[in-house]
């Protein structure tokens, strides 16, 4: 475990490096200057020579880069184009750690929809409950996040407000991150697509597991369906599960554009979005080495826990 | 099974900590006194670019920096005239026009409890001058004798090579000193010598700043109340350890400070208390302020709420007092015909200019540097029709590039401006040689991509195609690509948009100037240049515009440009609560709206 653990942290650097070279030169042969400025009015030529000094961008892209990794070695991400003084680091560690909570909170959500469907779809295989769980995952891996999203503020927000003036604990906010409550619609919202996944995965694993040989065995010893399900099936029936956790909560706690925007959450997912359309290159160097150092270590976290449920995996 | 439970425990605790550690403080405190003022409270899409006076252009930034800084003078309440602000009074002009004396306020003091002193006004102004920042709006302060020659120096100095006027230069009057051997300190050395030597801004004592001009300029009094010519402490700022020489001889203060409540120290109504990127910027009463009395709130906020939708929700409820740009809800609000909903027309003009230049991109003969086939695609466009079925917004239409009425005493020459005549156009057309669009290579139509700005250009290049037989392709990039290629000249038409800076002409006549670094249609007139040197050096207002007038009507005869609506802003607020007096130049005073303590808002 701790070979697995010690060469999967070793690779690291390679893949983040590879990553970044890949991700330098898409951004340095994108066309438009992020110097160019807004109203139009441009500084004279040895400025803007200046002011890419001063980001480093006048000799070249490799000066460039060897300059960025070296500031990255030191923990220094450079600072932001478009915002003067605005650190890429301080970009990020103050939207992360908001885009992973609710990344988190939307996976514990998903988990939880998602296992109940399955199960009850597993349980009374072709009744009215399958279908509805079927129908159910259908709607939320096919409706978009704006789609749900808006619905989920109208209904939440707007006609609770509406229909039930008096029922104040169930007025969610109107956007905003400044308490639990902010976090549920967007959790529900950013959630439903994982559920859906989960839901299927759970409900195709068991489905399978509960007429295989063991299942038989147990249920021979005089287990009931339902306790034959819980004890032994869901155990086996969650391994797939597992490992779609990991991109899963790698993509959730880096947060989504989408759902950012409609609640209004100062998050770290509409960062990337932004940056590529000011031609911010150190803000999308800097977060896409976020998102990739994020969406391997949970690729890790996740065979680690494979190997923790089931010590017969053997992945060193 | 447990061992499941246990990794959901963990993602949940995991959840709860992270969400416990990143939820948005409590806001800071409010300023004690006065206790019967309130809080004002409204929303931006995006946070503000800067709040660094010397270097920004953006409408939103200027909004928060006039909340944080005083200029000399200041627009009235309600966007007529000027008042006095930093200064004590009007200055003293002399008689040729050429130097003007402001006496600052005694009274007036930093929000350090520091006075305000003329030469805080010279650090301010040599620094938005300075090349070192890239300043968007240095060029505002050439009409000031010898600055446009000091940056110039400056930015020559700056170069790797030294231009020869630099080498010149040192050579008569730093003799000592050898050009190839200058450090960035001695270079900064010279720069300050040379700018108390050269530039007519002048700390004549602690409370008296003389400015001389080039040339009489009619409004450098409106520039006086304009952003970019507010004070910086200098106390404050020639820290060593926020303003120092660069690597590369710049000399340059830490972005950094612009940003931080604890450092920044300003002379305006407010503080900065709070800056949460993404979420809200508070800005409470200044103390040290002299006039905060007059003050109608104590505190204003301004929340980053990106969809405007969630805005016009967050308004409903009471939690915001204004809404300062609706414009992309605009459908909305009209099909809901929403009481609180304002359209304020702008000193603004949205318009579509032609590539004048004899040769495309591509180095064939350019067919748009004749004035004839400009003039016969603008004809084609319909402006009524525009802003009645595409924008929707009933915009006024535009028939000349300064927006008509919002210069007192300035009429545009509309009678030059192209009329909508289809007909005339076809046979303006034919007249040049290319009758029935035969012969014309295929139009690009350069735009960024954007609802209204295509929903237009695909109206426009209808009309072009059904009525002159041309054909049109729609180059629809990013606003950073369009901006680039406009600059370089690789478009054939495009659209373009312009707001005013200062209440004059000139602040759109200028672009079409050959030399002007905006001119990107690239049209020469030489005639039209004259024009606009004579009405420079004209002492008397009438006659001036009145040379401006006939610049402006050579500009429209010969199209580069084919002016399309005035700009709108579509505003969300009451006017029963708020009274926030509205204008076309933007020029608000948010420190004097009265709020009270008991509004609904706070």
């Amino acid at each position: 475990m701790l070979r697995l653990i010690l060469s999967r942290l070793l690779q690291l650097p390679v893949i983040l490096a590879v990553i970044l070279l890949v991700t330098f030169i898409m951004v340095w042969v994108m066309p438009g200057d992020p110097f160019t400025a807004d109203a139009a009015k441009q500084p004279p030529a040895a400025v803007m020579e200046a002011m890419k000094e001063r980001y480093n961008m006048d000799k070249g892209g490799w000066h460039f880069l060897s300059q960025y990794v070296k500031g990255v070695v030191r923990g220094d991400f450079g600072e932001s184009i478009s915002r003067p003084g605005r650190s890429v680091r301080a970009i990020i560690t103050d939207g992360f750690p908001v885009s992973a909570a609710l990344g988190l909170a939307a996976l514990a959500f998903a988990l939880f929809l998602g296992t109940l469907a399955g199960v009850v779809g597993a349980l009374r295989p072709k009744s009215a409950w399958d279908t509805a769980s079927l129908v159910t995952a259908l709607i939320g891996i096919s409706l978009p996040n704006f789609v749900t999203g808006a619905i989920l503020l109208a209904v939440g927000a707007g006609l609770t407000r509406l229909w039930l003036p008096d029922a104040t604990f169930l007025h969610m906010p109107m956007g905003g991150w400044s308490g639990p409550a902010n976090m549920i619609l967007p959790a529900i919202c950013l959630g439903l697509a994982p559920s859906a996944y989960i839901a299927r995965l759970v409900r195709l694993g068991l489905a399978d597991i509960m007429s295989s040989d063991f299942i038989r065995t147990a249920r021979a010893k005089g287990l009931s369906q339902r306790q034959a399900l819980f004890r032994h099936a869901l155990k086996v029936a969650y391994l797939p599960v597992l490992s779609f956790l990991g991109p899963a909560a790698a993509a959730a706690m880096t947060g989504s554009f989408v759902v950012e925007k409609i609640f209004n959450i100062p998050g770290i997912g509409q960062e990337f979005v932004y940056a590529v359309q000011n031609k911010d290159q150190l803000v999308i160097l800097g977060v896409v080495l976020v998102f990739a150092t994020m969406l391997i270590l949970f690729n890790l976290i996740v065979d680690i826990a494979y190997a923790w449920i089931d010590p017969r995996i053997d992945l060193a | 099974m447990l061992r499941y439970l246990a990794i959901l425990g963990a993602m949940i605790g995991l959840a709860v900590i992270t969400a416990y550690f990143s939820f948005i403080d409590e806001l800071p405190a409010l300023p004690e006194e006065p206790e019967n003022r309130g809080t004002f409270r409204f929303a931006v899409v995006n946070d503000p670019g800067s709040l660094d006076p010397g270097t920004t252009s953006a409408l939103v930034d200027f909004r928060l920096i006039k909340c944080l800084y005083q200029t000399l003078m200041v627009n009235q309440w309600g966007g007529e005239g000027l008042e006095p602000g930093a200064a004590l009074d009007f200055p003293d002009v002399s008689e040729d026009g050429l130097v003007y004396t402001f006496t600052l306020r005694e009274e007036a003091k930093w929000s350090d409890g520091t006075p305000v002193t003329a030469a805080d006004f010279v650090y301010g102004w040599r620094r938005a001058l300075l090349p070192d920042n890239a300043s968007d709006y240095a060029a505002l302060f050439f009409v000031i004798e010898g600055a446009q020659d000091f940056f110039d120096f400056r930015a020559g100095l700056l170069e790797d090579e030294l231009p020869t006027e630099v080498l010149d230069v040192l050579k008569a009057e730093y003799p000592n000193d050898d050009p190839e051997e200058l450090t960035g300190e001695r270079k900064w050395e010279i720069t300050a010598d040379r700018f108390e030597q050269t530039v007519g801004i002048k700390a004549v004592d602690d409370l008296t700043l003389q400015v001389t001009l080039a040339q009489p300029t009619a409004y450098f009094i409106e520039l006086c109340a304009f952003p970019t010519f507010s004070p910086l402490p200098k106390h404050v700022l020639e820290d060593e350890s926020l303003t120092w020489v660069r690597g590369g001889g710049m000399m340059r203060t830490r972005d950094f400070y612009f940003r931080n409540p604890d450092r920044l120290v300003t002379n305006g109504p407010y503080v900065l208390s709070e800056w949460r990127e993404k979420v809200r910027i508070v800005m409470d009463q200044n103390p040290h302020y002299w006039a905060k009395d007059q003050m109608g709130n104590r505190r204003i906020i301004e929340e980053t709420i990106q969809d405007v939708s969630l805005q016009l929700l967050r308004y409903q409820e009471g939690e915001l007092d204004w809404i300062p740009d609706a414009g992309r809800i605009k459908q909305k609000l009209v099909e809901l015909d929403y009481e609180f909903a304002h359209s304020q027309p702008n000193a603004g003009t949205y318009y579509y200019q032609f590539n004048c230049r004899p040769e495309l991109p591509n180095g064939a003969p350019n067919p748009m540097s004749d004035v004839k086939v400009r003039r016969a695609m603008s004809m084609c466009i319909n402006r009524q029709e525009i802003v009645e079925s595409v924008t929707r917004m009933n915009e006024p239409i535009a028939r000349s590039l300064v927006p008509e009425g919002q210069i007192p005493g300035y009429i545009s020459p509309v009678e030059s401006a192209t009329e909508y005549d289809p007909e005339a156009a076809k046979a303006l057309l034919a007249e040049a040689g290319y009758p029935g669009g035969a012969g014309m290579p295929p139009i690009e139509l350069l735009i960024n991509s954007d609802g209204t700005h295509t929903n237009i250009a695909l109206a426009i290049k209808r009309v072009w195609e059904e009525q002159l037989g041309l054909t049109v392709s729609l180059v629809a990039t990013e606003f950073k690509v369009y901006l680039d290629r406009r600059k370089q000249g690789n478009f054939m038409a495009s659209r373009a948009g312009w707001f005013g800076d200062y209440i004059d002409p000139t602040t759109w006549l200028d672009m079409y100037r050959e030399s002007d670094s905006n001119n990107d249609a690239k049209y020469i007139n030489p005639a039209y240049d004259a024009l606009l040197e004579q009405a420079a050096a004209e002492l008397d207002p009438e006659a001036r515009f009145e040379l401006l007038n006939q610049a402006e009507a050579m500009l429209l005869a010969d199209a580069p440009i084919c002016p399309i609506y005035n700009y709108t802003t579509i505003m969300v607020f009451d006017p029963e609560k708020i009274d926030l007096r509205p204008n076309a130049w933007n020029n608000l005073r948010l420190e004097l709206i009265p709020i009270s303590e008991d509004s609904a808002s706070d």
